[in-house]
Formats: structure tokens, C-alpha cells, sequence
């Protein structure tokens, strides 16, 4: 055990050291895309009514996690495996799935600034308050760990670099628009509610909405189900597939 | 002690990058593996450090199955490959040290072997510049010393000397000697014969997938029934049909041409190039004893009197 948290640490602060150049600047964008994301609604819907906005400003956290995990994360992969990276780092005495979940923590802290700029700028803008409760912990590291595992199996299921920068741009676009993630799942048609009701991205919203409203709904048990199902079944294909010799 | 026995992969699509390889390198030895592109190299060192699975054959490390256990092999072999190591917002003070820490030393021992080798290779002036501002033959040089920072039973080194300068390629080769009388294992794979010649205790050639041939250095030159070279450089543009068509062993490599000469025949034969020089049909000539090199083209079939393929 003493050995896992030593190689944890020694590969997070490996992590750290690489992405040090990146991250001021993935802060500087997280802070313009959370003003500009709560902003720019009111440019959209300049009607705006108080419900609404707490509907599209508690929708901000889940559209930013499922952002950082399932566009960034594959990307920066993609990148480390035209450079051969994975190369040098698969040849050191490590466990795979401790470099793993060392990625995994660096991407969920990554994602922070930027949901708590949109969080704090959207209540203090719309004027609404929020009712968080602890349960919003383990919500967004459930959905940050789902998202980058998804990004992490994109990444590694598909073998060219430029298929995936493709299928992560084509995602932007799925995410941003076609998932109900802040706007009500009832406006889209009935048969992409029912292929919401089995993707994560609906259910993500629902489970952070309630944490940070502190309104609890009959669907949120089965949203909980339905992503910790996504969560497990991607960080196990991942691991499998990071641990498999060619 | 490694030992590889009828080692063969065989990739998905069907391409066989290693045919039935069988090869045992001894404790403290340098051991160089050249061949040329895709002769299977690369699919080799990987299979060593537990990368890829082997379709058939065995591995041995020190006693261990690494086949089997292919975790065992990345606790033995240290592997430095031949595309760069990502260090960009590292320094390579910083990058050796943790590559040292991941390695199992303690802090104490990683910071003092990382000072000794900056040290030895001469790199103080880049030791606290992040990776990104450093030239490509720095960065190859910080990936050596993370590669060699920590003790290991087995260093694969993947091209190591690609991009670095004339002073710290000797200064490389000074450390990669005193890692190997440590007793540590030394796998060098490379394409430049002249380093492979100069640095390796044995030499093994890949081509094809296979293992053709190993032997010390000097045993590949020794093959060679001729005793001298001669060797012609051509006057830029002209056409060299005429001289190969004289010459039956002929290796053409671009403006060069290496031709086999009998000892007894030298006089003749620089005579001759030397009317050739006066014609202006070449630039300048010289005779030489035979290289590895010119053993190494012959053997993976490089060059030739028909085939005007330059290295």
C-alpha cells in the first residue's frame, strides 16, 4: 500500500511538472469559457427568467467536466502517442493503473477553477443562491472520473491520432447541443430522450443539479446507478486495455 | 545474463517483425543490434522490456521468465527510446531525479547520482531550463541519464547519440562503459556502425526479421577475403557506369564507391584511380583497411554494382 501511494504521488507530481506549462493557460480559458458560458446566455436568451438560468448555470459543472474528459483528455493522449511518450512511460516499474488514476486526479483539479468561476459568477449575475450540500463532492468526482475514463478509452480505442482529434471535435458539438445537459431533457424528440436515458450526460446533469440545489428527485438513484455503471465499465475497459501487451 | 530463445512475432496484419531470434548476452556486456529499417530492432528491445507479447519463444532476464512476467522485466531493463522522452515543463534536473525516484531510489541517492551525471555529461548549463527551451540533443542527453540514473540489470539504449554533439557523444560512451563494468547489461541499438564499432563488446545484424550474424567487431571484418578498400569519390554529376562495370564487388553508396582490392594488386589499382582522378571521372580516392562498415552494407545486401542506394 505504501508503495502505491509512493508511485501515486511520484507520477502526479510527474503530471504536474509536465502539464505546469499548460495549466495557467487551460485556467486563463476555464475562466473565459465560465463568463463567457454564463454571459453569453443572456445574449442567447436575453428573457431570461431566474428558473431558467439556475437550470443552465447548475448544467455549467457537468457540461465542463464531460468537456475536460471527453475532448481534452483524449487530445492530450493523442498528442503523448504521436510523440511516442507512452513509449518511456510504460517502461518504468509502474502500475498502469496508478499512472491512471494520478491523470485522473490531475484532470478533476484541472476542471476546478472553471466550475466554481461559472458557479459563483452565474448565482452572484442571475441573482439566485445556491444550496450545496456535501454530497456535491463525490458527485463531481464520480462525473469527472466517468468523463476521463470515456476520454481515456476514446483515446486508446482508437489508434490514430487524427481519428480521435476528429471523433473529440464531432463530441464539442454532441455535447454542447444534443445533450440535455442544460436545458430540459423534454425538448428534444422522444427517441433521443430514450437514448439519454442510457448515455451518461443527462443523468451527470441531473445528479449535480441536485447536489447544488439541494433538490432531491425520484430519478436521482437511477441516474447515480446508471453513471457509477458507466464509471466501472470504463475505468475496467481502460485498465484492461492500458495493461495488455501488443 | 540474457538469454532469448527462438524468439518470433508475428503482428496482427501477419508481418513477422522477428523470425526464431536465438541470443544470449552476458553480464557487463555491450551488445549493439544494427540492421537496417525494419529489420525488427525495435520489435526486439520491446519484447525485452515486456512492451509486446512475443508470438513464440523465450526471454530469460537473470533468471526470470520476462515473457511471463512482464512487470519483472521493467524492474530489471531500463529502456531508452528512440523517440524523444516528453519532458516539456521539466527541467532535466527535475526529470532525472524523479525518473531516479520512480526507480525506487530515495531522494537523497536520485539528487546525488542526478548532480554526478549532469556532471559527467556536461549539461550544468541546462540543468534548471525546462525542456521545451532545450535543443534536441540536450533532451536525448537528459533522456540517457533518466534512463541510466537508477541501477538496473539491463539498459536498452534506442539511437542514444541522435542529435548530440561530437564532445558528449564521447562523454556518453565514457558512461555507458563505466555503467557496463558495473556488471549492468548494455543493449545499444543503432544504425551508425562507425559508434557500434567503436563502443560495442559483440554485434549482432537484424535484417528481415532475422539474427543473421553476431560476432565481435573485428570478427565481421576478418570474414572478408579481401585485404584493402578503395575507395573512389565521384566528380559531382558524373555517370559511374563506367568504372562499376570494371568492377564486379563494387559497393556504390551516393558519390562513393568501394571497391575490394587484393593486397597484391594495391599498386596497380591506385594507379589506375589515380588516371581516373586525372580524367576527372572522380574527385579524390583513397585506400583503406576494410571496415565494419563496408562488411555490415555487404551482409544486409546495401549498395551494389545494380543498386545506387545511399545509407
Amino acid at each position: 500500500m505504501n508503495n502505491f501511494f509512493r508511485q501515486y504521488f511520484l507520477l502526479l507530481k510527474w503530471q504536474l511538472l509536465r502539464l505546469r506549462m499548460i495549466i495557467p493557460l487551460f485556467a486563463v480559458i476555464q475562466i473565459m469559457t465560465g463568463i463567457g458560458f454564463i454571459v453569453g446566455l443572456g445574449f442567447i436568451l436575453p428573457e431570461i427568467d431566474s428558473k431558467t438560468a439556475l437550470f443552465f448555470v447548475t448544467g455549467a459543472p457537468t457540461f465542463i467536466l464531460t468537456m475536460v474528459g471527453m475532448v481534452l483528455v483524449p487530445q492530450m493522449i493523442a498528442e503523448d502517442k504521436s510523440s511516442g511518450s507512452f513509449t518511456y512511460i510504460w517502461s518504468l516499474p509502474i502500475s498502469r493503473i496508478t499512472y491512471l488514476l494520478a491523470d485522473l486526479t490531475v484532470w478533476f483539479f484541472s476542471a476546478l477553477p472553471g466550475i466554481i468561476l461559472a458557479l459563483s459568477i452565474g448565482s452572484w449575475y442571475y441573482e439566485f443562491s445556491l444550496s450545496m450540500s456535501w454530497i456535491i463532492v463525490p458527485v463531481t468526482l464520480l462525473v469527472s472520473i466517468t468523463a476521463s475514463c470515456l476520454g481515456y478509452a476514446i483515446a486508446h480505442l482508437i489508434s490514430k491520432s487524427q481519428i480521435i482529434l476528429l471523433v473529440t471535435n464531432l463530441l464539442v458539438f454532441v455535447i454542447f447541443l444534443f445533450s440535455p445537459i442544460n436545458y430540459p431533457l423534454e425538448r428534444l424528440p422522444v427517441w433521443l430522450q430514450n437514448v439519454h436515458m442510457v448515455l451518461p450526460y443527462f443523468h451527470m446533469a441531473d445528479l449535480m443539479r441536485s447536489s447544488l440545489t439541494g433538490y432531491e428527485t425520484a430519478s436521482n438513484i437511477r441516474a447515480l446507478l446508471i453513471v457509477s455503471t458507466w464509471m466501472l465499465v470504463s475505468f475496467v475497459s481502460v485498465s484492461i486495455v492500458l495493461q495488455k501487451r501488443k | 545474463m540474457i538469454e532469448i530463445t527462438n524468439l518470433t512475432k508475428q503482428y496482427k496484419n501477419g508481418f513477422k517483425a522477428n523470425k526464431e531470434i536465438s541470443l544470449n548476452i552476458s553480464p557487463g556486456e555491450i551488445f549493439g543490434l544494427l540492421g537496417p529499417n525494419g529489420a525488427g530492432k525495435t520489435t526486439l528491445v520491446n519484447q525485452l522490456i515486456g512492451l509486446l507479447k512475443p508470438t513464440s519463444g523465450s526471454i530469460v532476464i537473470n533468471g526470470v521468465d520476462v515473457v511471463a512476467d512482464p512487470a519483472s522485466s521493467r524492474r530489471l531493463c531500463s529502456l531508452q527510446p528512440q523517440s524523444q522522452i516528453p519532458i516539456d515543463g521539466l527541467t532535466p534536473k527535475e526529470a532525472i531525479e524523479l525518473s531516479g525516484r520512480i526507480r525506487g531510489m530515495d531522494k537523497k541517492t536520485a539528487r546525488h547520482r542526478t548532480d554526478e551525471l549532469i556532471q559527467r555529461l556536461q549539461l550544468e548549463q541546462w540543468a534548471q531550463l525546462r525542456g521545451e527551451n532545450l535543443s534536441g540533443g540536450v533532451r536525448r542527453l537528459t533522456a540517457f541519464c533518466m534512463t541510466c540514473v537508477a541501477p538496473a540489470k539491463v539498459l536498452v539504449l534506442d539511437e542514444p547519440t541522435n542529435d548530440v554533439d561530437p564532445e558528449r557523444r564521447r562523454l556518453l560512451w565514457k558512461e555507458v562503459k563505466a555503467i557496463a563494468n558495473g556488471g549492468c547489461t548494455i543493449i545499444l541499438v543503432t544504425h551508425n556502425v562507425l559508434e557500434a564499432e567503436r563502443s560495442t563488446d559483440r554485434l549482432g545484424i537484424l535484417h528481415n526479421g532475422r539474427l543473421i550474424r553476431q560476432g565481435t567487431p573485428g570478427s565481421f571484418r576478418d570474414k572478408e577475403e579481401d585485404n584493402m578498400i578503395l575507395e573512389l569519390t565521384l566528380e559531382p554529376g558524373k555517370n559511374p557506369a563506367g568504372i562499376i562495370s570494371q568492377e564486379s564487388n563494387a559497393l556504390r553508396l551516393g558519390q562513393r564507391i568501394l571497391c575490394p582490392v587484393k593486397i597484391g594488386e594495391v599498386i596497380e589499382r591506385v594507379s589506375w584511380a589515380n588516371d581516373l582522378k586525372k580524367n576527372r571521372l572522380i574527385e579524390e580516392f583513397s585506400i583503406n583497411p576494410p571496415s565494419l562498415e563496408e562488411a555490415y552494407l555487404r551482409i544486409v545486401g546495401i549498395g551494389g554494382s545494380n543498386n545506387a542506394q545511399e545509407n
